[in-house]
């Protein structure tokens, strides 16, 4: 993941603590946990749903991308949300040109989103990922 | 136990989700919820836990490795010891097409992720409610059927007696085409349908010989008592027909009520059936037991006088496999 080079603008996703904290429930402590979890599980998820798209297998391709889409949303609505649930419905209707491209999108995003969940776990209360 | 319905007791919940990050903020939320929380990364893994851990409610992960949420939710629906455990199916926010699966598959409730705090938690408490009153009355009708069985146990000749009709009731409801809630009133039935014998003294119950005429009266009103002994539980709504009626014979000969032909349910028709042959297959102390035959040419007899119907007899019969022999002789 160190060479995925990072083209998001972490506010373009529109991530910011406390629309994170406001889908669980104001729980610090809970935010961070999943935050060390996903932190653990997100490149395994990854890497299972690249395994999917090289092998061209559509519904590898659905499940690795739906899992990985519930994940994420303990974070977030848009970005690699989005970008999940659209490999995880290119997966569902056989459609798998171009998912490559989706793929790298949703690795840059989940990068993103990393490093404003790092941010958060080292200030406690995170920051918006502007500075 | 009426406390028991009122008071909101710890629930053990099972999470099943192969994502550990949903695992953990499942189990987070509901601990601090005070429920005892057992999660599964799989769906035979779910099943395996709810085997061992019994939980009062379900969170099923549709989509996991090996066995989906959807085909657990099956098996568990399909499951008597399962059935009536609450499940809620996770699904992805726009996955109707699961829901509509879900439904197919018996789920009770379904949560979208993002699953939001105060809504699972909301969720699941109201379903631990739903849970612990449906133990509540599972808990009442175990005391009515150990009532009935008692019953059966003061006298020592009917031994079997109840679980022998549960089981003749059952056969026979399924040979004349009846779907699972009429199967299942009649196996509830054949354990409950003498339930009001609680009311007739030992003397007359235990007599080793005929009735006097006032012995027989206190006799004919067990099904009446039994009736509103069963009256205040709502689940056994479908059972009490058979526990007042299974003595009512279709030409008006029965009792409590003398019903006649359609007006006796038929579930207390079958019933009645079967409780005749019982009796007459088992030794009493007044006389010998008659053989199947014996007593399938008696409930034919019966049937021709009108007390029964032909057809029903004629397929108990069938169903022990007596059909041809008794209609021969």
């Amino acid at each position: 993941m160190a060479n995925v080079p990072l083209h998001v603008d972490h506010t373009a996703m529109n991530w910011t603590p406390e629309r994170m904290l406001s889908r669980l429930d104001g729980d610090t402590e809970l935010a961070t946990q999943l935050a060390a979890i996903f932190i653990d599980e997100y490149p395994r998820m990854l890497e299972r749903l690249r395994g999917a798209v090289a092998a061209g297998s559509a519904d590898d391709v659905r499940r690795a991308a739906h899992a990985l889409k519930g994940s994420v949303s303990n974070f977030i609505d848009g970005g690699p949300t989005a970008t999940a649930f659209e490999l995880e419905n290119m997966g569902r209707n056989g459609q798998l040109d171009g998912t490559p491209a989706v793929l790298d999108r949703l690795e840059q995003e989940i990068v993103a989103l990393t490093v404003c969940l790092q941010d958060f776990q080292a200030k406690g209360t995170g920051s918006t990922g502007e500075s | 136990m009426m406390e028991g319905l009122h008071t909101t007791r710890r629930s053990r919940v099972l999470v099943a989700d192969d994502t550990e990050s949903v695992r953990s903020l499942f189990e987070r939320l509901l601990s601090t919820d005070g429920h005892e929380v057992v999660s599964a990364t799989d769906g035979r893994a779910a099943l395996d836990a709810i085997q061992r851990e019994r939980p009062d409610v379900i969170l099923l992960d549709v989509e996991m490795p090996g066995m989906d949420g959807l085909e657990v939710c099956r098996r568990l629906k399909a499951d008597p010891a399962t059935r009536l455990t609450p499940v809620v199916m996770v699904t992805g926010q726009t996955d109707l097409s699961d829901r509509i699966r879900g439904i197919e598959a018996g789920a009770d409730e379904f949560l979208s992720k993002p699953v939001h705090p105060q809504e699972l938690r909301v969720r699941v408490r109201s379903l631990s409610r739903v849970k612990h009153l449906i133990d509540a009355l599972d808990s009442a009708e175990a005391a009515f059927v150990t009532l009935a069985l008692t019953i059966e146990a003061r006298d020592p000749s009917t031994n079997g007696h109840c679980e022998r009709l549960a089981r003749h009731a059952v056969r026979l409801g399924r040979a004349l085409g009846l779907g699972s809630e009429d199967l299942d009133a009649l196996h509830r039935g054949g354990y409950l349908h003498d339930v009001g014998k609680i009311g007739v003294p030992d003397a007359i119950l235990l007599k080793p010989g005929p009735l006097t005429p006032e012995e027989f009266a206190l006799m004919k009103r067990h099904p009446e008592i039994g009736d509103s002994l069963c009256a205040p539980l709502q689940s056994l709504r479908r059972v009490r027909p058979i526990v007042l009626c299974h003595h009512e014979r279709l030409d008006g000969s029965g009792y409590p009520s003398a019903l006649r032909g359609d007006d006796v349910p038929l579930l207390a028709q079958i019933v009645g059936i079967v409780d005749v042959f019982d009796a007459l297959t088992s030794e009493r102390p007044y006389r010998v037991a008659l053989s199947d035959e014996e007593a399938g040419t008696y409930l034919l007899r019966q049937a021709q006088a009108g007390k029964f119907s032909r057809r029903h007899v004629e397929a108990f019969l069938d169903t022990i496999g007596n059909a041809e022999i008794c209609l021969a002789s």
